[in-house]
């Protein structure tokens, strides 16, 4: 789970090619992380059309800001989260969304082979009891477990000690848990 | 330790979080206590579902519009540089004059007392014209008869004195010479 600190062979190849003005590998980069960035915006965000804007907006963020990152500091998938994070809470403090979730259309999920182990209405269920969740709360789950984020990864995304993270993110599994069996979800 | 501590420990146990002793701890109190054997169930239910859960995905055409975002901006930076550069000479310009300031309003006066008494000049020969151009006339026959002189007197020495192997010597010596006599002899008859 996570992303090493050091980047993979490819990983490094494709972001020195990026930097010597390879469009195609950026094409390529964006391809691979556009499901990954787009997620974390609409957990935040939870619009489709602004989560998109503000995805291409984290993307042309990465594209100018390629030779700053440093692998030694944090990993590639980190250093995104980080970009996406700051992208959202900073427009989210310019306009706050109060739309709630189920008002809108979900968007298209990534078919994924782990998609199988539950059906679409528990998709939907789950989505909308994590989507109740506070803002805080809610976003070191998503991090964790959606994103695949380590304590430490998502210390560096949110820039918060490994103690409000890991408080947080049992304190947001509690409160899953509760709205989850109060719906009946866990046939025990 | 109370189970809420419990609790989390169970958490951090299935994040692969806990060293042996904290496990060990935690295997024991699980054996005794129903309650955090439940929480451990439902939460490992909990982490299997959210796994599960898919990431959503940005329209299909997204890459492309990243792309042409890019293009876009990168054409704004080129247009950018090239209004920099374009202003660039224009700012120094400015700036140059602030700096200078006081010189180039001294040039600029004096610039236009020299052209003032300039045309004021202009202005006094071309109103007695007709004077001017005799004048002109008489400076131009002196200048002819002085150079008809000299121009015998050059050939007197080059046929008398010096021979013909000196001649390119004396051409630039005179070349001089005649320069350095129209100069003297102008102005005499300007002052006259």
């Amino acid at each position: 789970m996570g992303e090493g600190m050091l980047l993979d062979e490819t990983m490094e190849e494709t972001i020195k090619k990026i930097i010597s003005g390879d469009e195609e590998a950026f094409s390529v980069l964006v391809d691979m992380y556009k499901n990954r960035v787009f997620s974390l915006a609409y957990r935040m965000i939870s619009s489709q059309e602004e989560s998109e804007d503000l995805s291409q907006e984290v993307f042309l963020k990465v594209y100018n800001n390629l030779r700053l990152y440093d692998p030694k500091k944090a990993g590639f998938s980190t250093w995104i989260y980080r970009i996406t994070y700051n992208q959202c809470v900073d427009y989210l403090r310019r306009k706050r969304n109060t739309i709630p979730l189920e008002e809108k259309i979900l968007p298209v999920f990534a078919e994924t082979p782990e998609e199988k182990v539950i059906t679409r209405e528990e998709i939907k269920n789950l989505n909308n009891a994590v989507n109740d969740l506070p803002e805080d709360y809610r976003i070191p789950l998503v991090l964790y477990h959606f994103h695949g984020l380590t304590y430490k990864e998502i210390c560096q995304v949110m820039d918060v000690p490994m103690s409000i993270v890991k408080n947080r993110l049992f304190r947001a599994r509690k409160m899953l848990k509760e709205t989850l069996i109060g719906g009946g979800f866990y046939v025990m | 330790m109370s189970c809420n501590l419990y609790e989390d420990l169970i958490m951090e146990y299935l994040d692969g979080e806990l060293i042996c002793s904290e496990k060990e701890n935690l295997k024991s109190h699980l054996q005794e206590c129903a309650s955090c054997r439940e929480f451990l169930s439902i939460q490992k239910k909990q982490h299997t579902m959210l796994r599960a859960l898919p990431l959503f995905t940005p329209g299909k055409d997204f890459t492309i519009k990243v792309m042409k975002d890019i293009h876009r901006k990168k054409d704004a930076l080129y247009v950018k540089k090239i209004l920099l550069f374009l202003l660039m000479p224009l700012v120094l310009g400015i700036a140059v004059i602030y700096l200078c300031w006081p010189k180039i309003v001294l040039g600029i006066s004096l610039v236009t007392v020299y052209a003032v008494n300039g045309i004021k000049m202009l202005i006094t020969v071309t109103s007695n014209w007709i004077e001017t151009v005799i004048q002109w006339f008489q400076i131009a026959g002196k200048i002819l008869s002085q150079l008809w002189w000299v121009q015998r007197i050059i050939f007197k020495i080059i046929l008398d004195i010096f021979n013909w192997h000196f001649l390119g010597y004396t051409a630039v010596a005179l070349l001089f010479a005649g320069t350095f006599l129209l100069a003297k002899i102008l102005p005499q008859h300007k002052q006259s």
